[in-house]
């Protein structure tokens, strides 16, 4: 069979893979060919916004199993393919070379056993490292199931290992992935978790409860890429498919919580149950709306990066489901008016993250400008922070919102397309009223979106 | 009077400059910085624009201004020191707002410098002032057009020595700054083993295995070869693209269309999205055809003899 032929099918095999990141290692070129930046790089973007930053394919597409979801099931009749290592390292290096890629992801469907497509893949991946000697970005996807030795080897080569958990529960994958087991998957997170672990031992990791997990371990920090017996310096990420079961964003996220503090996983990928070609009826025959796949994101950001705590998404969330209308941290506030408004210029940086519209970045930028002088709603405005999300939420040196304004919150709201979480404010007939706990706008919102 | 600043244009010599006439106290309004580039270019005149009235370069350091050249001690007294910490954020930025395509920006550089100097130390943290709200934004548009040159410079195979095997790639790239010498690095400790020059509209760069070398593209150099690889690449950008989720703005917010003529895999670009909704729409109806089949199936119980089979075998 002709490479690109087999590259056609073969990549089309794999771009149900949602993970494309090349981030989280950052190593020196060794003088021949490839480096790590510690950031990523997409080099390219196809016409669906993804970002194109590793050569994403599959060993082979052949497979024994029957996943439902997956294009290359045993009883889908798509066309197969099957590359020859030698070729995948081949395809790896004639593309890095011409920056067109920062390196290679390689998944595969599952042939023989587990053992033996684990073997396929190292066999890849030590080949570029040994005998082309590329020093550039690899992620192999981790066989559940794989024997310790195989998972240990393919660490050694790889900057980031992967096993997918596939689905958020149990019965899920159950339904939909007969031969997958769950607790199998989760037995070779936990065999990665611990070499990954080990490897990084030599740097203290400092709790702190006011920074999530993964921020606190420095994946740049030049003493883990040094040490001899590396394993996966990027880490480990999954991927859970979104909307191809009833399971809701909570649980979703619920497992994924457990994830990160279990497995110190760097990444959840969350990708939006897609159509496939040879479908299976089983199946939804509707996608979910991709706005779903982002809210997920970004209550997996507040988790991560806010210190946000699971249960206090869930609060505000609609059934269990995060609103389509409103940002999970918009919604948030608007549940918790009473720790409103917050004073930027003293505010401690936790409190700040808390506020709409302000992200990260800003919030830093913040705290850095307090040395200078007391902020101005002007200064905010320069810094580009949505006023008119984050203005009712704040005090400045020279703006101190009413009551009435946080309760009147439409300004938060975006235009007629948003309304659904508003429509049942009652009218405000002025601030003192407002006050009056029964009639406390935030009130009837809590219990709209609980109810 | 105005001044010609000598200088190459280059980080280095703009610190250098900077330092020196920092020293020898001369304010920023009698400057000239010419810009190396856009007079190379002819396309921008360098018009050194009048410092901004309100950015608070104050009258009050005229006494410090007539001190010796060596005055450090006697600044000392009578202004503010500017902590190293606050130098070195400054020198960060300047780093890359010395490469921003606009012929005031070493003068931007050296207005905010004398600034810090004169009575405004923590400068670098006001970040909403105005002179340091502008080279943010110039930094800004530079930091991304370095990460750009980084992701869309595209080798191309020139020649292969026969003797060595050595391998020479070229690229011809169009950033929107003069990003070359900061990502010249990058390049040479990714492609070490390897030789490669990148040519841009107002600068080339040639990593020769030891040291990467700069000169102007005085004669507005360029070239176009085919790599044969280049269609294989595009093959695996057609088939990593999932149809079923086309969002051809999100694609062109980060890939802008000024770089696709130096994109191989940007050719095919318009074929994809003109027939990506009649991909989905297909395999919508394939996956719409089998639900009605099952449906019939389960309604008519066992009296389908066809099967569904009408699309099954299409991908």
């Amino acid at each position: 069979m002709d490479i690109s032929i087999k590259l056609a099918i073969l990549a089309d095999a794999a771009k149900y893979d949602a993970s494309c990141a090349s981030s989280g290692v950052r190593r020196k070129g060794n003088g021949k060919l490839g480096n790590a930046t510690g950031v990523g790089i997409c080099h390219s973007y196809t016409p669906d916004g993804r970002c194109v930053s590793l050569l994403k394919i599959l060993l082979t597409n052949f497979c024994i199993f029957d996943c439902l979801y997956c294009v290359n099931r045993i009883s889908s009749n798509t066309p197969r393919a099957r590359f020859t290592p030698e070729e995948v390292a081949d395809l790896t290096i004639q593309f890095y070379k011409r920056n067109y890629i920062e390196g290679l992801f390689l998944s595969s469907g599952i042939i023989q056993s587990p053992d033996y497509t684990m073997e396929q893949l190292v066999r890849s991946a030590k080949l570029l490292r040994e005998v082309h000697q590329f020093n550039g970005y690899i992620h192999l996807k981790a066989v559940p199931g794989a024997s310790a030795e195989l998972i240990e080897l393919a660490g050694r080569y790889a900057d980031r290992l992967s096993a997918n958990i596939e689905l958020p529960t149990v019965d899920d994958l159950t339904q939909l992935a007969p031969e997958k087991d769950f607790n199998q998957i989760k037995a070779t997170m936990e065999e990665m978790s611990k070499k990954i672990n080990f490897s990084r031992r030599s740097t203290p990791v400092i709790r702190n409860p006011e920074k999530p997990l993964s921020l606190q371990i420095d994946p740049t920090s030049p003493e883990k890429t040094q040490n001899a017996k590396s394993f996966a310096p990027a880490g480990q990420s999954t991927q859970m498919i979104v909307g191809a079961t009833a399971s809701t964003d909570v649980t979703i996220l619920q497992t994924a919580s457990e994830l990160y503090q279990r497995y110190q996983l760097r990444r959840v990928y969350y990708s939006a149950y897609s159509l496939i070609p040879h479908h299976d009826p089983r199946l939804p025959g509707v996608a979910p709306p991709l706005l779903r796949e982002h809210r997920l994101y970004q209550a997996d950001w507040l988790l991560r990066f806010y210190g946000f705590q699971l249960d206090e998404i869930a609060s505000a969330t609609d059934g269990g489901q995060l609103h389509a209308h409103v940002d999970p941290k918009l919604a948030w506030a608007l549940s918790h008016r009473e720790r409103f408004p917050i004073d930027v210029n003293k505010a401690s940086r936790h409190q700040l993250l808390r506020i709409p519209g302000l992200g990260v970045r800003n919030v830093d930028r913040i705290i850095r400008m307090r040395r200078v002088g007391r902020l101005r709603l002007d200064d905010l405005m320069r810094l580009q922070v949505p006023l008119n999300r984050s203005r009712p939420f704040i005090i400045t040196a020279d703006y101190h919102p009413s009551i009435s304004e946080l309760d009147r919150i439409t300004v938060g709201t975006r235009g007629p397309s948003q309304p659904t979480l508003f429509d049942l404010r009652p009218a405000v007939a002025g601030p003192d009223q407002t006050r009056q706990m029964p009639n406390h706008p935030a009130r009837t919102l809590t219990r709209s979106i609980h109810s | 009077m105005t001044k010609t600043v000598e200088f190459d244009g280059t980080f280095i010599g703009w610190r250098r400059a900077a330092g020196e006439l920092l020293r020898k106290s001369i304010p920023p309004d009698q400057l000239y910085w010419p810009d190396p580039y856009s007079q190379h270019m002819g396309l921008f005149e360098s018009v050194p624009t009048q410092p901004s009235q309100n950015t608070g370069v104050r009258p009050r350091n005229s006494s410090v201004s007539s001190a010796r050249a060596d005055a450090g001690v006697v600044e000392k007294r009578t202004q503010p020191t500017v902590p190293k910490k606050a130098w070195q954020q400054l020198l960060l930025l300047a780093g890359r707002v010395c490469y921003a395509r606009h012929a005031d920006r070493y003068n931007l550089l050296y207005r905010i410098a004398w600034r810090m100097r004169h009575g405004e130390p923590h400068l670098t943290d006001a970040l909403t002032d105005r002179d340091m709200l502008e080279a943010r934004k110039w930094d800004a548009a530079v930091r991304r057009d370095a990460h750009k040159t980084k992701a869309f410079v595209r080798f191309r195979l020139i020649y292969t020595d026969s003797g060595t095997g050595l391998e020479h790639f070229a690229a011809w790239h169009r950033p929107t700054q003069y990003p070359l010498r900061i990502v010249g690095s990058f390049f040479a400790d990714r492609f070490a083993a390897v030789r490669w020059t990148i040519f841009t509209p107002n600068e080339i760069a040639f990593w020769d295995g030891r040291q990467v070398h700069y000169q102007l593209n005085d004669l507005n150099v360029s070239f176009k070869k085919w790599d044969n690889i280049e269609s294989l690449w595009q093959t695996y950008y057609a088939h990593i693209f999932n149809p079923a989720r086309l969002n051809v703005r999100a694609m062109q917010r980060e890939m802008p269309k000024q770089h696709w003529d130096t994109l191989p895999e940007a050719a095919i670009l318009p074929d994809l999205i003109s027939t990506a909704h009649q991909r989905a729409t297909e395999m919508q109806n394939h996956i719409d055809d089998i639900g009605s089949l099952n449906m019939a199936r389960r309604s008519r119980a066992g009296q389908m003899a066809t099967g569904p089979t009408t699309s099954a075998g299409q991908s």
